[in-house]
């Protein structure tokens, strides 16, 4: 004859399995919602803080480039350390002092430093190619003249072909 | 005598609860993952280059395109609205007058503050109608079929020469509205190459 007591304490002791049924469900929801925005793309862009970018119909995917972030307050260059900002901007307007003509010569150093070292990793590597591209961020509400001093310094520079960044359509 | 009864009658199978931890480990390494990898917001890219400096020398040894079928479409952005120009000159809008020896914009603004980009697709399109490009998917398009100088005064802002360059380029800028009015059935490509010239002043 066993103790009922005893008996009484041996069930309440029993481990019991953990339903994770409704957590699988749960899983099972986010993990078609990530599928869904899943995006592959050679280059991975994250938008500048401080910049708008403009909307557009465009679909095309960018391709890896040197980084030029253009905002209402300065231009920057995209370096390895984080943002290097190279020239100040009163509202979106690259100030007299700071060019010549159409050129802006503190980006054009750092421009040509880099065209002059992708093309010496070119000329020693098969791998890399030097194409002489740049991927633009600029906010929507620069004016033309900054656009202009832009590309023209960095065409000086060797970099010919632009890729401006873009908010894509959402579906 | 009776045969002994089969013992299989009274085996109770034990139903084994399914076991989803395996899966469980495969969905916690999948959304970390997924997350990484995952766009909330689409960033896209509009390609656009230099405008190419052709010398003398270097045109004689190309076969161009013969100069009545050359194009050469331009579409400049002044504070006035869009002046759409061609080879054969500039498109006149609905005002023909002059103001201070300069050209009446061919799409003036609306309400002489906004960028009518409707009238605009409307006219590139009837452009690219004008001048179709070749039926036959082999042939490669003359350069010059599918370019669209884009000329902006200095003080237009960014954002009107992207949208400028969305109803250049192809049909999807358009509303579905427009789409029924023009009969467009299937998105067509207008002129996909887009160059920005130095601009007006």
């Amino acid at each position: 004859m066993g103790n009922p007591r005893l008996k009484k304490k041996r069930r309440a002791a029993g481990v019991g399995r953990l339903n994770i049924t409704s957590m699988m469900d749960m899983m099972t929801i986010i993990l078609f919602f990530l599928l869904k925005s899943y995006s592959v793309s050679e280059a991975v862009l994250t938008p500048p803080k401080d910049v708008t970018l403009p909307e557009s119909t465009s679909r095309l995917d960018a391709q890896k480039a040197e980084v030029l972030v253009v905002s209402r307050d300065s231009l920057m260059l995209d370096s390895t350390g984080g943002n290097a900002s190279v020239v100040p901007l009163k509202d979106g307007l690259v100030s007299p002092a700071q060019k010549k003509g159409l050129l802006i010569p503190q980006l054009y150093k750092e421009l040509r430093a880099r065209a002059e070292l992708s093309q010496f990793i070119t000329e020693h590597s098969a791998r890399s190619t030097f194409e002489g591209k740049i991927i633009l961020h600029m906010d929507k509400d620069v004016p033309f003249a900054t656009l202009r001093e832009v590309m023209f310094t960095a065409g000086q520079a060797d970099f010919q072909e632009f890729n401006f960044t873009v908010l894509g359509p959402s579906d | 005598m009776s045969r002994k009864p089969s013992s299989r009658r009274n085996v109770v199978i034990e139903s084994e609860p399914l076991s989803i931890e395996p899966i469980m480990n495969l969905f916690v390494l999948l959304i970390p993952f997924l997350l990484y990898s995952a766009a909330f917001i689409t960033i896209t890219v509009i390609k656009t280059s230099l405008p190419q400096i052709a010398s003398a020398t270097a045109d004689a040894s190309q076969p161009t395109t013969p100069e009545r079928s050359r194009l050469e479409l331009t579409v400049a952005i002044t504070d006035k609205g869009f002046t759409v120009a061609g080879a054969g000159g500039v498109l006149k809008g609905q005002a023909t007058s002059t103001v201070a020896g300069r050209q009446e914009a061919t799409i003036p603004l609306r309400a002489g503050k906004d960028y009518d980009f409707v009238a605009l697709s409307k006219i590139i399109y009837q452009v690219r109608k004008q001048h179709p490009l070749p039926t036959n998917p082999d042939v490669v398009p003359d350069p010059d079929q599918v370019t669209v100088i884009i000329l902006p005064e200095t003080e237009v802002l960014y954002d009107t020469i992207i949208k400028t360059m969305d109803a250049t380029r192809d049909t999807n800028a358009m509303s579905d509205e427009l789409r029924r009015e023009l009969g467009i059935v299937q998105p067509a490509e207008l002129f996909e190459n887009a160059v920005l010239a130095a601009g007006i002043r």
